[in-house]
């Protein structure tokens, strides 16, 4: 399917009265630039394109409805209307906003289907990619693409959610919570004691569960940042010493050696964890006292080679196996010795106690300590004193540095520091967030999510059973539970197809400037994110929202708000050069700054470039309107619209002359 | 019945659990656990000083290979509590069947996994008198070792040979 942006027109609102028309001589061009300079809504428009095309703005409340009002304007409606070709039949979606009433409408127009319908009414096939968070992925603000790669925010797994449309799977489970919830309020109740305490409950624990499910998310994030910021202070401060004349090499040497060590240490520690957790290795005589229990066991005859089981069924027969009749006295006299014998299965479980003693603990008659635990101990020993005595080495070299005057060392010293104790509070809230259960600790005070879960479930629990609903609810939380699976293994095996597909497109597309994703989570990782410059970081952005959009053969606009702000020119004319090539419509409103360098790699790479410049008429504008060129203008009320690459490029001068 | 900590256990081994190499709490009950089976310490959750929490319901993953021979070991701890000859088979046959549970995920009746818990508390004690609040995990590991040899030295678990 490909979907294209034909146009859009906005009445009675925040945003200028315009109609922009994208067609060039019929055809929808491979690139659309639409100048509008601070203030005449850009902000707005996006929003509202997003809006238009969602049917999100049904649920606006009035003041959400309300805040689009133009100030000081009388009208009672304002109204936003966004063009479609779709596989290149149109489709037209109209906002209507009543601020009277502070609600929303919807005017859906599609030929197909016989013309002008009032509502969201979107064709079923093009509806799944028309939900925000799928539209998010194609219209959006021009950091956007940056924050992809931000490892404080999780706008990746976003965009993965939308491309798996994940979110359904989200709604399956909030729509089944939702009917149990219905029946729980419809429900019948014996009695009502305890109903209304129980449902207050869950409400307040589902808040600070979802509470602390976005402190865990932040703080997952900030601590991913803080180690990418260490490794490039210390990066910094070794590049910084080694410029050093006089202990330069004393110091790399102490370098090599402290980071020797600290692996070394973390290695055996690891080592000696996983002797530490066989108490057959952790001591000699552990190992001997196994030993003599299963040989006292075995002494024993433990267990017997006869099983309660079999005098159980001896009980059912009508005579003994030693040929006697079976009476009354002989079946009470089997019963009480019986007894005496395990069952079956508790000798499958001693048996399978005596073949680990025998399987870990071979039976070699005296036990001697283990010699891989000492030699791992003293290793350890070893490490440590090393890493000991290179910390001290590294820590003084820089102490000495200091205090010839090197500020900069100090500055960046104490900034490693700082952001050291940051990582080690951030750990410990994430250890609370994913401590186990502690009965003891209240509800409004815990941070572990196992304990709120739990007594989620407990709460839940009251309420269906006060209002007999224990199978819905018992039916709802196993789906819940599937399709929480479902979600982590589909993200997972998506996250892999996609990283080889990016990573095949990025060799392509920037063949000259090569970088790799190394992998994929909440955010985009970078193979030596550390080196990535701007523009390839922002490049990667598009290279990875362009991969996730187009699998599958769909083709979507690109709809960027200042697509090249945050950017110098040398890095503009990359970017300007890249997104032609990425997408088949990309639709960029700039201001005027943005245009140097962008707009002329823009018009490289592409057949076709389409310039609209959009002003309001003010005071303070008078002058502009007075200077319009004579064709290719439409006007309205507050807003005029210019069509042309010549006043495009000129109306920097013309701004600067008025200012 | 599932695997219970002490409360203060937790906040003992704060700075080192759920830091690498210990992935879970288990591994700290495990640490508490072997500390009271090897010096015989054992004391009953539920007082105020002794307030536990629910770990787990079974060995994790880490211990699942250890899991005949950390039960064994309870077999052992609870014989010599209650003075049984290992030779009296009725006697060794009845404490068996009290502390296991063929139908259990762990293998143990509840009466099983309440004096692992109860071991485990009397170890929490056993390693805090011994040693201050731990908090790197390389120079606990090896105190521990150490710790574990005091308590097989001058603890019960000669005696086991003795016994023999």
């Amino acid at each position: 399917m490909k979907i294209e942006l034909r146009g859009w027109s906005s009445e009675g609102l925040r945003c200028p009265d315009v109609a922009v028309d994208l067609l060039a001589h019929g055809e929808i061009p491979p690139v659309s630039l639409i100048q509008m300079p601070n203030g005449t809504g850009k902000t707005t428009t996006l929003e509202l394109l997003r809006a238009t095309l969602d049917g999100g703005a049904k649920q606006w409340a009035p003041a959400d409805v309300r805040r689009f009002q133009r100030p000081h304007d009388t009208s009672a409606r304002g109204s936003f209307k966004v063009d479609l070709l779709v596989d290149e039949r149109p489709l037209t979606f109209e906002l209507i906003l009543d601020y009277t009433e502070g609600q929303a409408f919807y005017r859906t127009t599609d030929p197909a289907t016989g013309g002008v319908k009032s509502g969201y009414h979107p064709p079923p096939q093009v509806y799944p990619f028309l939900r925000s968070q799928f539209i998010n992925l194609f219209v959006f603000d021009g950091e956007f693409a940056g924050r992809l790669l931000d490892v404080g925010k999780s706008e990746a797994e976003k965009a993965i959610d939308a491309l798996c449309q994940l979110y359904l799977l989200n709604d399956v489970a909030e729509t089944a919570d939702d009917a149990w919830k219905r029946a729980a309020r419809g429900g019948n109740p014996r009695t009502t004691t305890g109903l209304a305490g129980w449902e207050r409950a869950q409400t307040r624990i589902a808040t600070r569960i979802t509470q602390i499910e976005t402190a865990q998310s932040q703080s997952k994030g900030e601590l991913e940042g803080l180690k990418l910021r260490i490794e490039k202070l210390k990066e910094v401060i070794a590049t910084h010493m080694a410029r050093s004349t006089s202990d330069n090499t004393e110091y790399e040497s102490a370098q090599r050696a402290l980071a020797d060590s600290e692996k070394r240490v973390e290695a055996l520690t690891g080592e000696l964890m996983q002797f530490v957790r066989r108490p057959d290795v952790l001591h000699s005589q552990i190992a001997t006292s196994l030993q003599m229990l299963k040989s006292n066991l075995d002494s024993l005859k433990l267990p017997e080679n006869t099983s309660a089981q079999f005098f159980q069924d001896l009980l059912r027969e009508d005579t003994c196996i030693c040929g006697r009749e079976m009476n009354e006295k002989a079946r009470t006299e089997i019963t009480v010795r019986s007894k005496d014998y395990l069952g079956a299965e508790e000798n499958g479980l001693i048996n399978a106690m005596k073949t680990d003693i025998d399987k870990f603990i071979p039976c070699t008659g005296a036990f001697e300590p283990d010699v891989r635990l000492a030699s791992c101990i003293k290793a350890l020993g070893d490490a440590v004193r090393d890493r000991q005595r290179a910390t001290g080495t590294v820590s003084a070299l820089r102490q000495k540095r200091i205090e010839q005057g090197d500020d900069k060392l100090l500055e960046w010293q104490t900034e490693l520091q700082n952001k050291t104790a940051e990582i080690k509070e951030i750990e410990n809230v994430l250890k609370e967030i994913s401590a186990p259960a502690d009965d003891s600790e209240d509800t409004e005070k815990t941070f572990s999510l196992a304990l709120l879960r739990k007594r989620l479930a407990e709460a839940n629990r009251k309420v269906s059973e006060i209002t007999e609903t224990v199978t819905i609810h018992r039916q709802t939380e196993l789906l819940k539970d599937i399709v929480s699976e479902a979600r982590e293994l589909a993200r997972n095996r998506i996250r892999g197809i996609v990283l080889t597909e990016c990573n095949n497109r990025l060799n392509k597309v920037l063949a000259h400037d090569p970088v790799q994703l190394e992998r994929i989570d909440r955010s985009l990782h970078l193979a030596h994110q550390a080196g990535a410059s701007v523009g390839q970081t922002l490049a990667v952005g598009y290279i990875f929202l362009m991969t996730v959009l187009e699998r599958g053969q769909n083709k979507f606009p690109l709809i960027v708000d200042s697509p090249a702000g945050p950017l110098d020119a040398g890095r503009r004319r990359a970017i300007g050069e890249l997104l032609p090539k990425l997408t088949s419509q990309f639709v960029g409103l700039v201001i005027s700054v943005e245009k140097l360098g962008f707009v002329s790699s823009l018009e490289g790479s592409a057949s076709k470039v389409k310039y609209l410049t959009v002003f309001r008429k003010t005071p303070g504008t008078k002058q502009w309107v007075d200077a319009l060129p004579e064709k290719g203008v439409a006007q309205s009320n507050n807003a005029a619209i210019v069509e042309g690459r010549d006043y495009f490029n000129e109306f920097d001068l013309v701004e600067e002359a008025h200012l | 019945m599932n695997f219970r900590l002490r409360t203060d256990a937790k906040k003992w081994f704060s700075e080192v659990s759920g830091r690498s190499p210990f992935k879970t709490a288990f591994d700290v009950f495990y640490f508490c656990l072997i500390a009271g089976l090897v010096s015989g310490r054992h004391n009953e959750l539920g007082q105020s000083e002794n307030s536990s929490y629910e770990i787990t319901d079974n060995f994790t993953e880490e211990f699942r290979a250890q899991r005949n021979l950390i039960i064994g070991l309870l077999i052992l701890a609870d014989l010599r509590a209650h003075g049984i000859d290992v030779h009296e088979k009725q006697s060794v046959r009845n404490t068996i069947q009290s502390l296991l549970d063929p139908h259990t995920q762990t293998g143990l009746s509840d009466l099983g996994v309440r004096l692992m818990n109860e071991y485990s508390s009397g170890g929490c004690d056993y390693l805090a008198e011994r040693r201050a609040k731990p908090f790197l995990a390389e120079e606990f590991l090896r105190d521990f070792v150490q710790l574990v040899d005091s308590a097989v030295t001058s603890g019960p678990l000669v005696g086991d040979l003795a016994v023999n």
